[in-house]
């Protein structure tokens, strides 16, 4: 059997403890892809904030990944967050309401 | 179409701005004088227009006014202690974007409402590289006794100059009802999950830290508090050739849990 080797990361340290930035997650992701291992441990631990967006990409890229990507040490308002966006996945359509104006 | 009197005060000062720039481009002259106090939604347009028609020379007669407008408009840093972020030009390189909003947001967060503020800050700042292909964009925050207010502006392609870039059959539409349909979700991105910015920001800001919002984006705009939103058809001398977000939340900020407003449809499963 293939062994399957394992790297643990904290993200803090990559990015800080505030994860705003769609451009980080990106950037965080480019990271985790050159890392020659199969399975990534994202350790979380001190994280205070996530951003939907931020949540969004990193999500995206997780789905997109060939590599095994497992969070840890996940604080419950960034697991919300997680939650928040895989809950609203499903594309709306256009509002068809014509809403009035007041001429300024 | 309706007409109104009364607007907001957001509006308002909005409006003095769009008076100042109507007097210059008729006289070349400046008259900043002529108001005594502003605010950041008439001084970050303003600054915007000084800086595209290359304006040397502003000077107030009230020196106490002129002494406020030369520190709000310098590069000087953000010092913790003071009640305004200066004025902060957002970084065309995103590397760099972090930190300026970190010094915003420290500011802003001072007095409660950490997560509210992230949020919003966060969200308004990606839309603005993520949509706009701006060639300024300024950011300042200024905290008065019993509100604070922040204000974003690019003056990039506007919001309904990109939802008619990306949706063809909507080239008709009137601005104002594109900025509804962006605050409604319609997004110009392909991706699932994408187009909640903006709509869950305003609602967040309007309903959960009760305060008021004003958005003005080509010749539309939007006025919104926790009650009914106001939407408006600008003329030709109001009109704002990018995207300005202004808003007022009262002091102290209420700490708010904003799962229960990022996204209500899925409070349950949260």
């Amino acid at each position: 059997m293939d062994k399957i080797n394992n790297r643990r990361i904290f993200i803090t340290e990559e990015i800080s403890e505030s994860l705003g930035l769609r451009y980080s997650a990106k950037q965080f992701f480019k990271h985790i892809e050159s890392i020659p291992a199969d399975s990534i441990t994202v350790d979380f631990v001190d994280t205070k904030f996530i951003s939907r967006s931020f949540a969004h990409e990193y999500l995206s890229r997780k789905k997109s990944s060939h590599k095994r990507i497992i969070e840890v040490n996940t604080p419950e308002n960034i697991n919300k967050m997680f939650r928040v966006v895989e809950n609203s996945n499903n594309k709306r359509s256009r509002n068809p309401k014509r809403i009035k104006a007041v001429i300024l | 179409m309706v007409f109104m009197r009364n607007n907001p005060d957001l509006v308002n000062h909005y409006l003095r701005f769009c008076r100042l720039r109507s007097d210059y481009l008729s006289s070349k002259d400046l008259d900043v004088g002529r108001y005594n106090f502003y605010y950041p939604v008439t001084i970050l347009p303003l600054i915007n227009f000084i800086k595209e028609h290359s304006i040397k020379y502003v000077y107030h007669p009230n020196a106490g006014v002129n002494r406020y407008l030369s520190i709000i408009t310098s590069s000087s840093p953000y010092r913790s202690g003071k009640t305004y972020v200066p004025i902060v030009e957002l970084p065309y390189a995103r590397t760099k974007l972090d930190f300026t909003l970190k010094r915003i947001i420290n500011l802003v967060s001072k007095y409660g409402g950490s997560d509210a503020f992230n949020y919003v800050i966060y969200e308004l700042s990606e839309n603005i590289y993520e949509h706009s292909n701006f060639r300024n964009a300024f950011l300042m925050a200024q905290r008065y006794s019993n509100f604070l207010e922040i204000c974003i502006l690019d003056n990039g392609v506007t919001i309904p100059g990109n939802i008619m870039n990306n949706y063809p059959d909507m080239s008709k539409e009137e601005d104002y009802q594109a900025i509804y349909d962006a605050i409604e979700g319609l997004s110009t991105k392909k991706e699932e999950g994408r187009g909640y910015g903006l709509g869950s920001s305003v609602k967040l800001f309007t309903k959960g830290l009760e305060g008021k919002l004003f958005i003005v984006s080509r010749c539309g705009a939007c006025y919104i508090d926790k009650s009914k939103p106001t939407y408006y058809k600008l003329n030709s001398s109001h009109r704002w050739d990018g995207t300005l977000i202004s808003m007022r939340v009262p002091l102290p900020p209420r700490n708010v849990d904003i799962y229960q407003y990022i996204y209500p449809q899925s409070d349950k499963k949260l």
